[in-house]
């Protein structure tokens, strides 16, 4: 008889895959379904993750596995995994046959507030689940003007398409500030991260520490567990602005670990900010200034071969990094689209020998919980498998009737 | 319904020591065959293999239980004649990894001479596939063997994913502008339409392929196509994937595009590719109604 252990490896397998793979379904699936109301809605905050557009038509953010994983979803009617509805129960199969029944995730309660001027609190930021929330505060990145987006970055392909339609652009500092205070209240939000495209001139210093002193105000705490998401700035010393402002952590995502494939790839990092030696060096002096553990860098897993990611990831976690990877997800606009992802095997591999280094190195799950913009990624699910903290394992949730 | 292709006369022939044809040479379909005079790469002693390729791997896994292993000269010109004589074949390519010390020159030379001997011909038109070789002018010595037309794969056009794709091409053969350099040298010593180049298609952006594909047909004179990654096993990309049958349906046709835009005959892509059956050759035969099966329609026309 399988453990549940084996059976939450089993879900995060699906998870993974899922998440490379897509999910099939014809958005009628939803029409009765209280998204909006009951359940979250998928807000297009940064990136586009399914993989064609459907601006007008609300999905859900996300869904949970038997046995309380949260799974993203990534729309994909070439999907072999796809939602069937029966009996007002939805489900997931796989070519057809049914694997198991799913919830989708309920609303936050901030997502129904809107600020002082009138800005829904959904479009500011997104609720990543248990307790993390994420603002980007724009939906676009200043790179494109000069045709060095980074090549995996649909972001302002992102915009174009849903911007207005979702009412989402630039985010002012107490628009923020109001958001976090009000999550962190209703919802017991814990955990804050602020990232965006890059802005031209670089002036997201004083936007940060603009936002840090809002958010200061509003929820009362000195430190609200932030997470600024940084470009690798030209000058070192601004570094310590960042934590004097009240951010717990950074994270200076260097993307491709290859030096080739990085300058290929994100020709706006190697050119605009110093190339990859510079972004090295600035996550080595963002450890030097943060402390170990509290710096995050992250890798788009799929584009180089895995080798060069792990050594990446392994370089990184020796320096006090923790890098994370997440799956590439060649969406639409990017320059990548209609390239593909490796296989979910790749994945679910990388994301075992990602977990084994980060424990290796004894990084834990706090860390990790601090650094991460979700934290509902496999690495965390790992985290949380080995250490049996899942609510499942305190037998706090009942698992959904498996067929 | 599907017919598997026919087995060629020359597959059940022996060189005159005993060697299996079938093992010399592979028959590449509508009178084209080619040799992997070295079935391994030198390469990747030094893990500077290109990063798509399976080669090494390959020859694990196969060569002892198919026999295949070095070719010496004499093998490829018996075998060569065999299926010129037995097939109606009419092309050959002469390609493989790496050599160490880059001895490839001479063996090409020595192939060459056992080929024009055992078909009696001066001009049995061959592609010399090559990487590119730091000393540019022993590219007249292949012209003067007798090979008619000269490839040196670029496999990748953005300059950087070269070097992280090829790091032996980028680090032993002089780099990617070196690379482009060879090619330019070999279009002045063979002339335009006699020299091929091929990228691996989806590794890098689209955009960027058919910018290579255009500069080097346009400018350079180069046959430049393309063949769809195969994320194979043994590679060091094992486990990723090609990109969708649609991004490769929409490149081949620009890249035919391309090529019949800059006035390539069908005949200077027979002689250089390796197969003349790939999807640019047949959207040439499309575009130019010279399949078989646009003549059994004529037939069938003119009977009714």
């Amino acid at each position: 008889m399988s453990t549940i252990k084996d059976k939450l490896y089993r879900e995060l397998e699906l998870k993974i895959a899922t998440s490379v793979e897509g999910i099939s379904f014809d958005p009628r699936i939803f029409r009765n379904l209280d998204i909006t109301g009951k359940y979250q809605e998928e807000v297009h905050c940064v990136f586009e993750y399914d993989h064609e557009h459907h601006v007008g038509i609300h999905f859900p953010a996300g869904f949970l596995s038997p046995h309380g994983l949260t799974f993203p979803i990534k729309w994909d009617r070439r999907s072999q995994y796809s939602f069937i509805l029966e009996n007002d129960v939805y489900y997931l199969t796989y070519k057809g046959v049914v694997i198991f029944p799913i919830e989708f995730l309920d609303r936050p309660e901030y997502y129904a507030e809107k600020t002082s001027d009138g800005t829904p609190m959904n479009t500011l930021a997104v609720y990543t689940r248990n307790g993390a929330i994420l603002t980007a505060y724009s939906n676009e990145c200043a790179f494109r003007e000069k045709g060095r987006d980074c090549k995996f970055c649909n972001i302002n392909a992102t915009k174009q398409a849903y911007g207005e339609a979702e009412g989402i652009g630039w985010k002012y500092p107490h628009q923020i500030g109001e958001t976090v205070a009000a999550a962190y209240r209703l919802d017991g939000a814990r955990h804050f991260t602020l990232t965006g495209g890059f802005v031209a001139e670089r002036r997201e210093v004083e936007y940060y520490l603009d936002v840090a002193d809002s958010i200061r105000e509003h929820t009362g705490l000195d430190d609200f567990n932030g997470t600024a998401v940084i470009g690798a700035p030209h000058d070192l010393s601004v570094i310590e602005k960042y934590k004097e402002a009240g951010f717990r952590t950074i994270a200076t995502n260097i993307e491709i670990w290859d030096k080739h494939l990085f300058r290929a790839i994100c020709p706006g990092k190697a050119i605009e900010s110093g190339g990859w030696g510079h972004w090295v060096k600035t996550l080595e002096h963002e450890v030097a200034v943060f402390g170990r553990g509290k710096v995050r860098s992250n890798i788009v897993a799929g584009i180089e071969p895995k080798e060069s990611t792990l050594e990446g990831v392994e370089y990184l976690a020796s320096k006090g990094v923790l890098c994370l990877v997440t799956s590439w997800n060649p969406n639409p606009g990017s320059a990548f689209e209609g390239h593909r992802a490796p296989e979910p095997e790749w994945h679910i591999d990388l994301f075992r020998k990602v977990a084994g280094i980060f424990r290796r190195n004894g990084y834990t799950w706090d860390e990790l919980y601090d650094c991460s913009p979700t934290p509902e990624s496999p690495i965390n699910d790992i985290y949380r498998i080995e250490e049996e903290t899942l609510p499942v394992f305190n037998r706090q949730v009942q698992p959904l009737a498996a067929v | 319904m599907v017919e598997f292709a026919e087995r060629p006369k020359y597959y059940r022939e022996r060189t005159f020591d005993g060697t299996p044809m079938n093992t010399i040479a592979i028959y590449n379909q509508d009178g084209a065959i080619q040799t992997a005079y070295s079935n391994e790469c030198a390469l990747n002693e030094k893990g500077r293999d290109c990063k798509f390729c399976n080669l090494n791997a390959t020859r694990n896994a196969y060569s002892e239980a198919e026999g295949i292993g070095w070719k010496y000269p004499h093998h490829i010109g018996e075998t060569v004649a065999a299926a010129y004589k037995l097939d109606g074949a009419r092309h050959f390519t002469l390609t493989g990894g790496y050599v160490a010390e880059r001895r490839e020159v001479e063996y090409y030379l020595v192939v060459a001479d056992a080929i024009r001997e055992h078909t009696g011909l001066d001009d049995f038109n061959g592609t010399a596939v090559i990487g590119a070789p730091l000393d540019l002018s022993i590219i007249e010595k292949y012209k003067e063997a007798g090979f008619r037309t000269i490839a040196t794969n670029i496999e990748i056009w953005d300059k950087n994913i070269f070097r992280a794709i090829c790091p032996g091409k980028e680090l032993e053969s002089g780099g990617w502008d070196h690379w482009i350099k060879t090619l330019d040298h070999e279009v002045e010593v063979f002339g335009k339409g006699r020299v091929r180049s091929n990228i691996v298609a989806g590794l890098e952006p689209k955009v960027s392929t058919l910018e290579g594909i255009e500069y080097l047909t346009s400018k350079g004179g180069v046959l430049s196509g393309v063949t769809s990654w195969n994320a194979n096993p043994g590679s060091a990309l094992e486990g990723h994937r090609t990109p969708e049958p649609v991004w490769h349906v929409d490149l081949f046709k620009k890249v035919v595009a391309i090529l019949r835009r800059n006035g390539y005959t069908y005949d200077q892509l027979y002689d250089c590719a390796p197969i003349p059956v790939s999807s640019i050759h047949d959207i040439y035969r499309i575009e130019d109604e010279s399949l078989p099966v646009f003549h059994e329609q004529a037939s069938e026309a003119q009977a009714v």
